[in-house]
């Protein structure tokens, strides 16, 4: 180890942390607080095999993944009245008397080595023999401290088949924690963890601020802006190996960063011009292109998933409203029109449905407008709501509000029926980032 | 699919970058600023006594660390300020290594990014006042926080107005 390594082990022995392992604890938990009243009627039964103590029951996994999701009401995988664990020894009489229209069945077969065979099967209980209908049936082949990654590839593949919508609980979050300590000090982190708040790891400690996380389209990479040093720059870290490189670092405001959907460019906004405006870096090249230009505040790019046009926040017309930019011939036009005050937009992939940060009254909610239409529905409640980020499938918002001085996070369905709070243990956490499928 | 222990990043500057210049504690504890919860000074920079209660009351000396407040939705230097502001902009015409950088914040209200905006039209502000006197813009750095370093915890107007500021710390004299 060289000097390096021992300063910044006695560092962070100064800061009273360590390297961040990954325990497998949620520190946000999840509650389900709405759910939609048509609910899918399903049955998770305990697997077969299960293998050491120590890991998750998948089958737990997969209920609790189906359960918040809003969509299902789900049975087991306790309390059930039988264990069938393949297709065929499912009696459909028992689990229609049960109220239940699918069963999930599997198993768990140690390989040896640490190696796990994990297979699953979806079945119907109407329209089939007696032993209803196998939708589907899969196997995974992974070591032991995989398996809650499988169980959440199951859940996809179960919620998939039965609403026809890609299922996004093997995505991920990135979001910001903030510690106030007293004396004028506050520490904050940029953490990410898997969408139901396990395994959650600390990408960056600082004690200035950090902001904006943004995931590149492989989810491999996330840029964000960080006041360290006390200058605002703008950083691209890998999330597996931690490794990052400073992208930007113009004097006055860095922000906003956006990777492009082919993911070589990052939009951003600096203040080189005298006004905060647009601007595109390309990666490799390092080359600034000019966006927007002019005296108002223009921030908060967001791409088109198609590339071909960004969205962004700007106060040309007095108070901020969310604009089009069209990157081929640099047009500009105006999207919101309901309400003083609209920002943070976050597009779903097909373009059709657009949230963002809405105010009405004086208080702040998450918005959903139909970009076709213009039609604006408000979908969250507390007013003080901000930060809204898009599932990749288009279904759910992640976004940021606050109890009392605490902040945390919570989830709307894009149609406001299905509510989740996602409260933290310790801290206050704010500007959630949903990643895109991870691959 | 295995993930790897992540690699912790630590970017810690606190108290490396000291920058030392006298305060002249001149503080008065504002009666009417109920339901503030101030925690703490804003960057740090002034001491325990000076952020008890409400706001700082800037010394008429230089190099002297300085806050500026703003109203709601404004950002133009209040005229009481003047008079504070032009004793820092002299002390820096006649002392050309001296350099100031402007930090400015808005209240808790908004988006986190146009927040930024904000502030940074805050500090542009008070650089116009201090060029306007002859200083140098290579003598003014700015950096705008936005909401993300609050002065005062607090979801009301008392804590909205301590947050919605300028602070001007030397970095070096």
């Amino acid at each position: 180890m060289g000097r390096g390594c021992r300063f910044l082990g006695w560092f962070l022995g100064l800061l009273g942390v360590g390297l961040i392992s990954l325990p497998a604890y949620a520190v946000l938990d999840l509650e389900l607080t709405q759910g939609v009243a048509a609910a899918i009627p399903i049955a998770v039964v305990p697997f077969s095999g299960g293998g050491a103590a120590g890991q998750a029951a998948v089958s737990q996994i997969i209920a609790q993944d189906l359960a918040h999701s809003g969509e299902f009401r789900v049975q087991g995988p306790t309390g059930l009245g039988q264990n069938p664990t393949t297709p065929n020894q499912v009696d459909v009489a028992y689990w229609r008397s049960q109220g239940d229209d699918n069963v999930v069945v599997g198993s768990l077969e140690a390989m040896g080595g640490g190696q796990y065979r994990a297979t699953v099967s979806l079945v119907g209980v109407y329209g089939g023999q007696a032993t209803g209908r196998t939708l589907f049936t899969q196997s995974f082949t992974a070591p032991a401290e995989s398996l809650r990654a499988v169980a959440h590839r199951m859940s996809d593949l179960i919620y998939q088949q039965l609403t026809g919508v890609r299922g996004v609980f093997s995505t991920r979050v990135a979001y910001i924690v903030v510690q106030r300590l007293g004396g004028g000090h506050s520490r904050y982190a940029l953490d990410v963890a898997d969408v139901d708040g396990f395994h959650p790891q600390t990408l960056l400690v600082s004690d200035e601020p950090i902001m904006s996380p943004a995931w590149s389209p492989d989810a491999r990479k996330l840029a964000y802006v960080s006041f360290e040093g006390k200058r605002a720059a703008i950083f691209v870290q890998d999330v597996l190996t931690g490794s990052r490189m400073r992208v930007s670092n113009a004097p006055g405001i860095n922000g906003a960063p956006a990777f492009s959907p082919d993911g070589r460019s990052l939009a951003l906004v600096l203040s080189t011009s005298g006004n905060p405006n647009l601007y595109l870096l390309d990666l490799a090249s390092h080359h600034l292109r000019p966006l927007t230009s002019g005296w108002s505040i223009d921030t908060e790019p967001v791409f088109a998933s198609d590339g071909r046009s960004l969205l962004f926040t700007s106060n040309r017309d007095g108070n901020p409203q969310i604009y089009r930019y069209n990157l081929e011939n640099s047009a500009i036009s105006r999207v919101t029109y309901s309400g003083e005050y609209n920002a943070k937009a976050s597009l779903s992939p097909d373009g059709r449905l657009m949230a963002c940060m809405h105010r009405e009254g004086g208080q702040f909610y998450i918005a959903v407008q139909d970009v076709p239409t213009g039609r604006v529905d408000v979908v969250s409640q507390a007013g003080s709501d901000e930060s809204p980020s898009l599932a990749p499938n288009g279904k759910m918002i992640i976004y940021a509000t606050t109890s009392g001085s605490q902040g945390m996070l919570a989830q709307v369905s894009v149609d406001g029926r299905i509510r989740l709070l996602l409260p933290a243990r310790e801290g206050s956490v704010q500007e959630p980032a949903w990643s895109p499928f991870v691959n | 699919m295995r993930v790897q222990k992540s690699v912790l990043m630590v970017a810690l500057l606190c108290g490396l970058t000291a920058c030392s210049h006298k305060h002249n504690a001149a503080m008065v504890s504002d009666a009417g600023m109920n339901g503030a919860m101030p925690y703490g000074a804003g960057t740090g920079q002034y001491s325990a006594d000076q952020s008890q209660g409400g706001r700082y009351v800037n010394p008429l000396t230089a190099p002297s660390h300085q806050v500026y407040y703003f109203a709601f939705d404004s950002n133009e230097v209040d005229p009481t300020d003047y008079k504070a502001l032009s004793i820092q902009a002299n002390y820096l015409v006649s002392h050309p290594n001296a350099k100031v950088r402007l930090e400015g914040s808005t209240d808790d209200r908004g988006s986190r990014e146009y927040n930024v905006g904000l502030g940074w039209r805050r500090d542009q502000a008070v650089a116009r006042l201090l060029e306007q006197q002859g200083v140098q813009p290579n003598q003014i750095n700015m950096i705008s926080y936005g909401k993300e370093r609050p002065a005062a915890m607090g979801n009301d107007d008392a804590a909205f107005s301590l947050n919605r500021r300028v602070e001007l710390v030397y970095e070096a004299e």
